[in-house]
């Protein structure tokens, strides 16, 4: 028989991808964040599926050429348009005509998929959280002198421990731990030594450090090359006996330990608007509840107290709860102004600014049928607020609402992160806006809405 | 799963495949095929092997392709031969699919059997890379699995850097012994100690293409178990280079005979009326036009169509036995086909649509000379940039000396890439590594970029002035030996 069915397995595939995984996350771990594209997919058992680029297998290359060229087929004269796609990074990352990629592709099929070079994983949340919530903070934190109550916030150093992440490394300590160890060992090829030779070996402490070195930390194999110095069968070049050093190990390495550190802040309140009329699609109410989700994962867990009243509008505006403001699907018109008056509302009715820190954040697409109204009363909200964010989750073109808030609160413009920042820093008014064309944006624009302040009071 | 009786019937349609293939005067070698799950097959195309070693890099294809295939409903067929006689077909493929990949199976049996170029690949990759598996199984017990998949991941990014256009390679003590002979002739009162190590050092006496080779031989970092892993490595890269040099001329030939062994079936009413609907859905998602790239089964198939029309069966096989893509195309891809299968070259510019910056794909030629001449040049380039070893004492002691052939190509490296893979070659070598390429700072012109990697990590300068250039002793062994270059 020449053609047979087979009950075979695959015999290391999962295996070798599980491995992939675990280097990828080591790298996220190591701060590269930027490698998290940001679709949180929550599942309930505080696991989150991210989307991570693959590691890359490299081997010599060319540069992508300034001008791309390919070889097509179909219909078509000289100058015709076949194919036109939004302009995305520095260029076309594509690999040209006999690029050695596409043979690493080749899949035996006709054209095979291009596919995009990533991979979905699980991670745990507060293994990112704990990488991600060292870097953010409310700006313009201030004292209030009314109603300041006692919460907790943030974390602070609490003793050492034996894992973590690399930002944390106390190197001065962990250098301390390996020449602790390292004096152990010593210690102890010296009375390997001395039991061979009979009497206390002639060598300094230096010699060891370097006998080690050479071999590869095999004891051994220092024992036979020390007994070859004290014999004069080797010499040591005087440069590398001194360029010795110890070596760390994994086991060394000591990170500081962070416990809740609890101290007297003012209290926050944080009003989360988000437009979820008809014009929001899919994608755009994706990226402003991924901006939402994370700030909101991540100011739990740095400020203890900070109360976020979440509040959806399309021609109206309405208080809902967390659930409902990450699940709900909408449609309608457009209004802005009914969202912003009825911030300040909740501002005079509950938050007076005396007592509390007011954050007034809100996504929309640019939509707004009644734009002056909407200037209007964002201009009455501003002086209320510590700070205000507004994102604009639209797909690349021209600014619509964004505009307008440029030219009436006279907002500068500076690029962070790749990512062109709309602001405005004076007395009264704290104005940070971006353009989100892609969830590539969410993060930077985390990042600039919550930049902490520099001094804290 | 199939049952009993299909897998019969299959049996008896493989009979009557090869007697169709042998009647057009095929030559093949015996043929089995085993019927896998799709988890297996897309290990298999993963590894590119159907048994490979463990390593990352596989294991992310392999969950790559599940991914895709998971996310497209309708897949074409995967043809996966393996020379001589290893073929695997898809469980979940309908029957007539599977008729469809025998069929082109055995036209690459036939392919491999008789052209000259896959005659040099060894027949015995298969069990050769399962005791590999095995070996190195043990050497990650043995030695760490951190260090195991260091090396292999080391060795991989250098696979190509082979020279499969040299001669068989001469060992370096046997050229040093010859070279030693031959001083020791002309100057019999030198000793013959101290020339060795002087002819030590001048290692390579001429600028080697075959990385892995080289370290194998020389380096001093390498334990034993290492060298075998670079040793596989190497084999497998020498193993798929003729592959990809052919996989035009190939898959044009399976396709041109699996289209017509399944009409033969058909005819002889072997294959029902839906069946062969089936098949031919499916055929024509495996020849259907690409607009951005090539579809290589497509107009290979075309180009032999057209051989055979114009010149006849005879030199259908002629060509089959010693012709490479690059030749095929250059020789056989006429005017008129290229007109009627409207191939072009297009490329990619910038424009902007209101204020939307775009990437817009645009039809630059159609002239057919101008297409056949590209594509050419793109089929007879090496896979990646060439890379030879100049020195192993470039500037201090053992310090490896690297150059790119950059006035063969014209193009400049990629930095980030090849920081990377110097850090693989420091990680085999010990001491540091450069690397000397060009940069295109106007037309015409070039400066000299002079790459390293040390213990002090990687760093771009520019080479002393002092030193020949190692570009410059590249290029003439290069004029010297003009007749070796691909």
């Amino acid at each position: 028989m020449s053609v047979q069915q087979q009950d075979w397995k695959p015999e290391q595939g999962e295996k070798d991808a599980a491995r992939h995984r675990e280097i990828i996350k080591e790298e996220v771990k190591k701060g590269i964040l930027d490698t998290v594209i940001n679709t949180p997919i929550i599942n309930k058992k505080g696991k989150l599926k991210v989307r991570i680029r693959g590691k890359k297998d490299y081997h010599f290359r060319h540069k992508d050429p300034e001008e791309f060229r390919d070889v097509g087929q179909g219909k078509g004269k000289k100058g015709d348009v076949i194919d036109a796609q939004i302009k995305k990074g520095k260029g076309p990352g594509d690999s040209g005509i006999g690029h050695p990629d596409d043979f690493d592709d080749a899949e035996g099929g006709a054209g095979g998929e291009p596919g995009e070079d990533w991979i979905e994983t699980e991670m745990d949340i507060e293994e990112i959280f704990d990488i991600v919530t060292e870097e953010i903070g409310l700006p313009k934190l201030k004292k209030k002198k009314e109603g300041q109550i006692e919460v907790q916030k943030g974390w602070k150093p609490s003793g050492t421990k034996k894992t973590g992440i690399p930002p944390r490394l106390k190197k001065k300590l962990t250098v301390q731990q390996a020449i602790k160890r390292w004096s152990g060992i010593i210690l102890g090829l010296k009375q390997m030594l001395e039991e061979k030779l009979g009497k206390k070996p002639d060598l300094d402490d230096q010699h060891y450090v370097w006998a080690l070195n050479s071999a590869k930390l095999d004891k051994d194999k220092a024992i036979e090359i020390l007994l070859k110095i004290i014999n004069g069968e080797r010499k040591v070049n005087k440069k590398d006996l001194e360029n010795a050093t110890i070596i760390l190990d994994e086991d060394d390495l000591r990170y500081t330990k962070l416990e809740q550190d609890i101290e007297y802040e003012s209290n926050a309140v944080i009003s989360a608007i988000m437009d979820v009329s008809g014009s929001m699609g899919t994608e755009k109410k994706l990226i402003a509840r991924s901006f939402y989700w994370w700030s909101y994962e991540m100011l739990k867990r740095v400020y203890q107290n900070v109360e976020i009243v979440f509040i959806i509008h399309h021609a109206e505006a309405q208080v809902v709860s967390e659930e409902r403001f990450f699940h709900t699907v909408q449609s309608g018109g457009t209004l802005c102004a009914p969202a912003y008056m009825l911030t300040a509302d909740l501002i005079h009715t509950t938050y007076p600014p005396e007592a509390w820190n007011i954050y007034t954040f809100h996504f929309s697409d640019g939509e707004d049928f009644d734009r002056k109204a909407g200037v209007k009363s964002l201009k009455n909200l501003l002086p209320l607020v510590n700070a205000f964010g507004y994102g604009e989750t639209l797909p690349y073109g021209s600014h619509s609402l964004l505009d307008d808030y440029i030219d009436a609160f006279d907002l500068d413009i500076e690029e962070v992160e790749g990512l062109e920042v709309y602001f405005r820093d004076d007395k009264d008014t704290y104005f940070i806006a971006t353009a989100l064309h892609d969830r590539e944006a969410i993060w930077p624009t985390i990042k600039v809405f919550f930049r902490k302040d520099e001094e804290v009071e | 799963m199939l049952s009993k009786a299909e897998e019969k019937r299959l049996n008896e349609l493989d009979k009557v495949i090869v007697e169709i293939m042998k009647g057009y005067g095929l030559n093949v070698w015996e043929q089995k095929f085993d019927i896998v799950s799709s988890a297996k097959m897309a290990e298999i195309i993963a590894y590119n092997s159907p048994v490979s070693y463990s390593y990352w890099a596989g294991g992310k294809g392999y969950e790559r392709i599940k991914t895709i295939w998971r996310h497209t409903p309708v897949r074409l067929p995967y043809e996966v031969y393996f020379s001589p006689n290893r073929a695997y077909l898809c469980a979940t493929d309908p029957l007539a699919v599977m008729m469809l990949t025998m069929a082109h199976v055995y036209a690459h049996n036939d392919f491999s059997k008789n052209n000259a170029l896959m005659k040099t690949q060894r027949t015995d990759m298969t069990p050769f890379l399962a005791r590999a598996k095995k070996r190195f199984a043990e050497y990650a017990q043995k030695y760490g699995e951190k260090e195991v998949e260091k090396t292999i991941e080391a060795a991989r990014a250098l696979m190509f850097n082979i020279d499969p256009f040299a001669p068989k390679r001469v060992s370096r003590d046997i050229q040093i012994e010859k070279r030693l002979s031959k001083e020791k002739k002309e100057h019999p009162d030198v000793d013959k100690k101290q020339l060795r190590k002087r002819l030590l050092g001048q290692y390579p006496f001429e600028p080697d293409r075959d990385i892995l080779a080289f370290l194998i031989e020389n380096s001093n970092e390498l334990e034993e178990w290492q060298r075998d892993i670079l040793h596989v490595v190497r084999e497998q890269g020498y193993h798929l280079f003729p592959i990809m040099r052919t996989s035009l001329i190939n898959e044009g030939w399976c396709a041109y005979w699996h289209e017509k062994v399944i009409l033969d079936l058909f005819k002889q009413k072997l294959i029902s009326n839906k069946e062969f609907d089936t098949f031919s859905k499916y055929n024509a998602g495996v020849l259907s036009q690409v607009r951005k790239g090539l579809n290589i089964y497509l107009v290979g198939r075309e180009i032999w169509k057209e051989i055979d029309k114009t010149h006849g069966r005879e030199k259908m096989f002629q060509v089959r036995g010693s012709y490479d893509s690059s030749q095929f195309v250059s020789e056989f891809l006429t005017d008129e086909v290229i007109r009627r299968e409207k191939l072009y070259i297009y490329k990619k510019v910038d424009a902007i649509y209101i204020t939307i910056p775009l990437v817009v794909d645009i039809i630059e030629e159609t002239n057919p000379k101008i297409f056949r001449h590209a594509l050419v040049h793109a089929l007879r380039r090496y896979p990646l940039p060439l890379i030879s070893i100049i020195s192993s004492n470039y500037g201090n002691h053992r310090v490896l000396g690297l150059a790119h052939h950059f006035k063969e190509e014209n193009q400049e490296l990629d930095i980030e890439y090849a920081e990377n893979t110097l850090q693989h070659i420091y990680y085999l070598w010990g001491p540091p590594v450069c690397l000397e390429t060009q940069k295109i700072v106007g037309e015409n012109e070039t400066k000299t970029l002079l790459w390293k990697y040390s213990r002090k990590g990687f760093k771009q300068t520019i080479p002393k002035g002092k030193q020949l250039s190692m570009s410059k002793q590249l290029s003439m062994f290069l004029q010297k030996n003009a007749k070796r270059v691909p």
